[in-house]
Parts: C-alpha cells; sequence; structure tokens
C-alpha cells in the first residue's frame, strides 16, 4: 500500500516530468533552443536534453523548454533565446556545458551570463 | 529526465472514430524513426472538446493545436515541429476568417470563455495512468476529508451551494445531508452515469478523460454519509468509459488507495462497476436502483427517496457524474471558492455538449450565467452557412426550446425554467431557421415513446396519443382543436406520470407552443411547413425565369421533372417525392419550395 508520503513523492515526481505541458507565454521563464537543420548540425540537440536535464535535476517547475525554426544567424548555432522576467537575451554557440551554466546562473542566479552573448 | 515536448492526441470517443488510434500507433513510428522516443512524451487523453475538428493533436510546451490530423500527416508534424521546432502552420487550427492561425490552444475563442473545473484535466492527462492524476494534485483531497469530521464534508458541499447536475438541480449538500442522517447497516454511494439524451455526452467524457477524479469523489462521499460500498452504473455501450474506468480502478486498488484502510487511513470503501443495456427510464434513480439490483428497470413512486430507502433498501447517495466531478475541487479550494464562480442560486460551473446547427460541435464548460449568445455565438462560432439561429434546444427529451428573442438570458437553474425550458443534464442542440419546431417536438416525443417502460398509463399511453397529433399535424392532416387537444394532454401527462421521465415528456411540445405557436397554426391551417421540413406539406414548383438548362431534369431521380432545353421547365407533382436535389441543383434559383 502506498502511504501519504509515498504519494507525495510521485506527485513531486510527475510534477517534474510534466512541467512542459504549459503553455509558452511573455510572463513566465522560457528557454528557446533555436532547432533548424543548422542549430541540429550545430549541436542543438544535445543542448536541448542538457537544458532538461538540469531542469529535471534541480526540479525547476516553472521553466518552459521549446524549441523554435531557425533564427537567420546560422554561423552562431546553437542559439539559445532565454526570457527572464520579461527580458530577452540572445545567447550564441551554446554548449551542453554552458547550458548547465545558464540555468544555473541566469536561471537560478538571476546573472546575464555576458561572456555568452555574441557582441 | 525530463521530456522535451508532450504530444497529446484526443482519444475520447469522437476522435476514436475519427481514427486517432491509427494516428498514435503512426506517431509511435516516426518518434522511433527520428530518435525522439525517449525524449518526447506520447500521451493519449480524453476529450479536449473540439470534436468537430477531430482528431485533434495538441502538441507541448507550445501548446500547438492540430485539427483534423490524418496518418499522412504524422511524418511532417514529427520531423518539423518535433526535431526542428517548426509548427506545421497547415494543420493549425484557424479562426472563423481562416487567414490567422491559432497558435496556442488557449488563445482560441472556442477556449478563452470556457472555465473548467469538472473538465479540469479531460484533455491534459493520461487517464490511464494513475501517476499523472496524482501529479495533478490527485488524492490530496481525500486525506484532507478524513481529516475533517463528517459533517464538517457535509457543511463544505452545502455551503458551495453545489446543485445537482443531472438535470433537477436538487441541493447535492442536501443530499448529502439526509443519506448521512438516515439509519441503517449498510449505506451505498451510487454515481449515475447512464447518460442517454439524445445528443449528451458529458459524464461520458468525465469518465473518459478523467475516471479518478469520480473514484477519489465517490470515496469522500462514503466516508460523508458512511458509506462503505460504491457503485457506478454505467451503460455498456460506452466501452471507452467502461474501459477507461475498470483500469483506474484497478491502479487505485494496486496503489492501495482503494480498498481497506486506503492510503494507511481508517476508512474502508471499495467501488464497483454495474453495467446497464440503454434504457433511458434507468437515469431515473429509482429505476436505476432496481436495474443495478438486478431487477428490471422500472420506477416506483418516491418517497421514500434513495437518501432513505434506496440500493437494497438501504440509505443511498446517487448522484450525477458531473455532480461529483466538482467534489475533488471543492474539498481542495474551499467552499468560498466555488461560491465565487457562477450566479446567486446556481453556483458553479456547467459542461454543455454542443450539437445541432453549430460549427464548433463539442464539450464545453462555461460559468453558470454566461448568457447563450456567448455559448452560440463566440464558443460554438455560429450556425455553419451563415444561416440564422432560430432556437437552442436545451434538457434534450425533458427539456425545451430557448428562441432567439431569450438568446440574453443567462444560463442557469432557475432562468432556464423560468422561461420554459430547463438545464437538463447538459445536452444543447442548436437549431437554424431549416429546422421546423414541430418536426423537432416530434422528434423528441418519438424518442420518449420508444423509451416509455410503460408501467404507468399517462406516460404509456398518453405520449403515444400526443404524438400521433403531432404525426397528424406533420402528414397535413391537422384539424382545428388538435392543438388545443394536445395542450390539454400535455398537462394530464406531465400531472399523472409515475417518474420523471413521464413527467417531462411533454416539455418539448409545451415550449415550442409557447414560442412557436405560428408554425404549429400554419401546419393546421395553411397545410405548410414553413421551414420546409415537413416533406407532406411541401410543393416544388419552377418560376417563370427558369432558363431551361436541363441540370433539375438530369438530377431528378424519379423523372418528375420534364421541359426541352431553352424552355421552361414543369415539375409533375403526382410523382415528385419531394427529396429537394433539383432545388439545390437549380443555378437561377428557380424552383420554390
Amino acid at each position: 500500500m502506498k502511504t501519504l508520503n509515498e504519494l507525495q513523492e510521485i506527485r513531486k515526481q510527475v510534477k517534474n516530468q510534466v512541467a512542459n505541458r504549459g503553455i509558452v507565454s511573455n510572463s513566465a521563464t522560457n528557454i528557446v533552443v533555436s532547432m533548424d537543420t543548422c542549430g541540429i548540425n550545430a549541436g542543438a540537440k544535445n543542448v536541448l536534453k542538457a537544458f532538461n536535464a538540469e531542469t529535471y535535476r534541480l526540479n525547476l517547475l516553472d521553466i518552459i523548454i521549446a524549441q523554435s525554426g531557425c533564427g537567420g544567424d546560422c554561423k552562431l548555432e546553437p542559439v539559445v533565446y532565454v526570457t527572464k522576467d520579461g527580458v530577452k537575451t540572445t545567447y550564441a554557440n551554446i554548449t551542453p556545458e554552458k547550458a548547465v551554466r545558464i540555468i544555473n546562473e541566469h536561471i537560478v542566479g538571476g546573472k546575464i551570463i555576458k561572456e555568452f552573448i555574441n557582441a | 529526465m525530463r521530456q522535451h515536448s508532450h504530444v497529446l492526441v484526443c482519444g475520447g470517443t469522437g476522435c476514436t472514430s475519427g481514427g486517432c488510434k491509427a494516428l498514435t500507433a503512426e506517431l509511435k513510428k516516426q518518434l522511433a524513426v527520428n530518435n525522439l522516443t525517449e525524449e518526447v512524451g506520447l500521451i493519449v487523453t480524453g476529450c479536449f472538446g473540439l470534436c468537430a475538428l477531430g482528431p485533434v493533436v495538441v502538441i507541448y510546451p507550445e501548446g500547438s493545436f492540430y485539427e483534423k490530423v490524418k496518418v499522412a500527416d504524422i511524418a511532417e508534424i514529427v520531423s518539423e515541429h518535433l526535431v526542428k521546432g517548426k509548427p506545421v502552420e497547415r494543420l493549425l487550427h484557424t479562426e472563423g476568417s481562416g487567414d490567422t492561425e491559432v497558435q496556442s490552444f488557449a488563445d482560441t475563442s472556442f477556449y478563452k470563455s470556457q472555465l473548467r473545473v469538472a473538465l479540469r484535466l479531460c484533455g491534459l492527462i493520461d487517464p490511464e495512468c494513475i501517476d499523472e492524476y496524482i501529479g495533478y494534485d490527485g488524492y490530496t483531497a481525500y486525506p484532507k476529508a478524513v481529516a475533517m469530521s463528517r459533517q464538517q464534508v457535509i457543511d463544505t458541499i452545502k455551503d458551495s451551494g453545489l446543485r445537482g447536475r443531472g438535470g433537477a438541480g436538487f441541493s447535492s449538500g442536501l443530499k448529502w445531508q439526509f443519506a448521512h442522517d438516515a439509519p441503517g447497516k449498510q449505506k451505498y454511494v451510487v454515481v449515475n452515469a447512464d447518460e442517454g439524451d439524445p445528443g449528451a455526452f458529458m459524464d461520458r467524457s468525465i469518465l473518459e478523460g478523467d475516471p479518478h477524479a469520480v473514484i477519489e469523489a465517490m470515496m469522500i462521499a462514503g466516508y460523508a454519509i458512511g458509506a462503505t460500498k460504491g457503485v457506478v452504473y454505467v451503460r455498456a455501450e460506452y466501452p471507452i468509459a467502461v474501459g477507461r474506468l475498470e483500469i483506474a480502478l484497478k491502479q487505485a486498488r494496486q496503489y492501495g488507495i482503494l480498498g481497506k484502510n486506503a492510503m494507511g487511513l481508517k476508512n474502508d470503501f471499495d467501488i464497483e462497476i454495474r453495467l446497464g443495456a440503454g434504457a433511458f427510464v434507468c437515469g431515473e434513480e429509482t429505476a436505476l436502483l432496481a436495474s443495478a439490483e438486478g431487477r428490471r428497470g422500472e420506477p416506483r413512486q418516491r418517497p421514500p427517496f434513495p437518501a432513505i430507502k434506496g440500493m437494497f433498501d438501504m440509505p443511498t447517495l446517487i448522484n450525477n457524474v458531473e455532480t461529483i466531478a466538482n467534489i475533488t475541487q471543492i474539498i481542495n479550494n474551499g467552499a468560498e471558492w466555488f461560491k465565487g464562480i457562477g450566479t446567486e442560486k446556481s453556483k458553479g460551473t456547467k459542461v454543455f455538449a454542443l450539437g445541432g446547427k453549430i460549427k464548433n460541435i463539442g464539450l464545453v464548460e462555461i460559468p453558470m450565467g454566461t448568457t447563450l449568445r456567448t455559448v452560440v455565438e463566440e464558443i460554438g462560432g455560429g450556425c455553419p452557412k451563415g444561416k440564422k439561429f432560430k432556437a437552442a434546444q436545451t434538457g434534450g427529451p425533458s427539456g425545451g426550446c430557448i428562441p432567439a428573442s431569450h438568446m440574453d438570458i443567462p444560463i442557469d437553474f432557475d432562468s432556464l425554467v423560468s422561461i420554459g425550458s430547463m438545464m437538463g443534464s447538459g445536452g444543447l442542440i442548436v437549431l437554424d431557421e431549416d429546422n421546423c419546431m414541430v418536426d423537432i417536438a416530434k422528434f423528441f416525443l418519438e424518442f420518449t415513446v420508444d423509451e416509455s417502460c410503460g408501467k404507468c398509463t399517462p406516460c404509456r399511453v398518453g405520449n403515444k396519443r400526443l404524438l400521433e397529433i403531432l404525426e397528424k399535424l406533420t402528414d397535413g392532416k391537422g384539424e382545428q382543436g388538435d392543438i388545443e387537444k394536445m395542450e390539454k394532454l400535455c398537462h394530464y401527462i406531465k400531472e399523472n406520470s409515475l417518474c420523471g421521465l413521464g413527467q417531462t415528456a411533454p416539455n418539448p411540445v409545451l415550449s415550442t407552443l409557447k414560442y412557436f405557436r405560428d408554425e404549429y397554426d400554419a401546419h393546421v391551417c395553411d397545410k405548410k411547413c414553413p421551414s420546409g421540413v415537413c416533406k407532406n406539406l411541401l410543393s416544388f414548383s419552377i418560376l417563370d425565369n427558369c432558363i431551361g438548362c436541363t441540370l433539375c431534369k438530369r438530377v431528378c431521380p424519379v423523372d418528375a421533372i420534364s421541359g426541352e432545353l431553352k424552355q421552361l421547365h414543369t415539375i409533375d407533382q403526382a410523382k415528385c417525392i419531394k427529396c429537394g436535389l433539383c432545388v439545390d441543383k437549380c443555378p437561377k434559383k428557380s424552383i420554390i419550395k
């Protein structure tokens, strides 16, 4: 028999898994990974995976991670757009390692990582 | 790991007959081909509501709403949307004008005016996975209720102002109180899922989309009135609803959520399913109980009400599916929250099955007090082909018509009764200028005559006689005094029938007589059907502006039309079967009814 605590544990885990079943809107914190052929070729798939894995690990529920088509600047791929508190930041040449830092420093820490922005 | 996208495929009855099973199989295949099985979740849900546009597929996190999806479209959706993040625009839902695709389904005018309480998780979770229900705060209300005293739980329901959604609108809290106060060794909680109104599918969709909400609410009701046994009486002809409920019960037992001392709390409750064979009268509570006990489904005199003497003569609480689907949220959010929705005397929301002459055929949930205009024009998208709205029929065979002149009436229990209709269980059939009201009354009466159990004479014989007069009118054999005779008979049947079926059966006739008496008069006096529906009252003729194109002559299945090329054509009335094919074909609109 499942006890109330065990049910709470399932609840927490499922909430974490279905966090993506929200809808992208301007008010929520969201991360959009550019995923057209150019982006995928430059490694965007692993970047997307890294974002999902890290938000799952940290149990961040109100972050929406979505994909988009090509933004036009193919040589800067993988490009990632982060919107937090209404401010949109564009990061270029993102790797899975950089993705982990974006989650920890920008999303959690609230600090934009200047060195990832293409000047 | 968290999956980056969730693909939700509607698995309601509508979309299932639209072929969603093949879509799911193809999605599975294409996800595997693109190596996305791990990263993308594939979830078969309950009804989204927009059944007219099915099969429906929604992809999160974008909330992209794909309509009328075919197997051939799946490869493109997977390779473009799921791999590259580019929604397939040609398949996205479009609003009215057809030029703007709606990216997110929360933004459609169909969903914007809705408030989903009973349908909260329909179309959002996988109803065959208990974990998903738990994840969306499922099974939190029951422990909360058990921590309260039985009386506190009943008081919360009473305070909330919840009224029965099956049609009559009786206070649910009071019903719970009666069942609680009645003495008896073994009490029962029965859920009425014998939804039989033509065109209604609210309860069925709740069972299909969110069965655990019904199970949890039954457990709460069981605790409140002191019942250890629950019964869901559901029609065998709703196989998806029955199947998902069975799965849900099995999973709940496996988790120890249902049964003896469930979740480690000191309370016993278990649920069994009783299948009904599809008799309309078994939606009436005393007939339902008889059928659930294994006897013939016939109603009996009330009182005693089932709360005092119900299943096996024991105190029994009977609630409708939609009523009970509100319970967990009233417990979780409080009576005050529920009271904040709706009108003074009708609290909360109501689910309607929109059908008939309306664009967005489907399932909608609106706060009580929303006007009929909002439901028909905004949510429903109006009548197709620019036809004029004539009336809305609510309450099915027990209800009545709301004419266009009352379109701004707020939809709640009391306002609908005040204009001669009723809320009913939630069927809402839209009629346009092409519908004949006498024919509509005849349709519903045919249904009740078929479904009358025959136990009492006023219903068995009275309704049959009523139908015969209606048939006389539509055959063009109406006589002076028929309408008055009908009215007298209607009141007699209403006053003398044993159960709700007979007592409400004449309502469609009475309400159409109230608002569309001129149509009845036209049938009797002029022998005409103003809407051109009743075939025996029609005669087709060709006007002088006929150009002699011969199209009508060629399409006529019985060769009733004669005439040479470029000459005026004529119709042989003796041969004409009034099929109307020639009217549709004529390029000059020269053929009139």
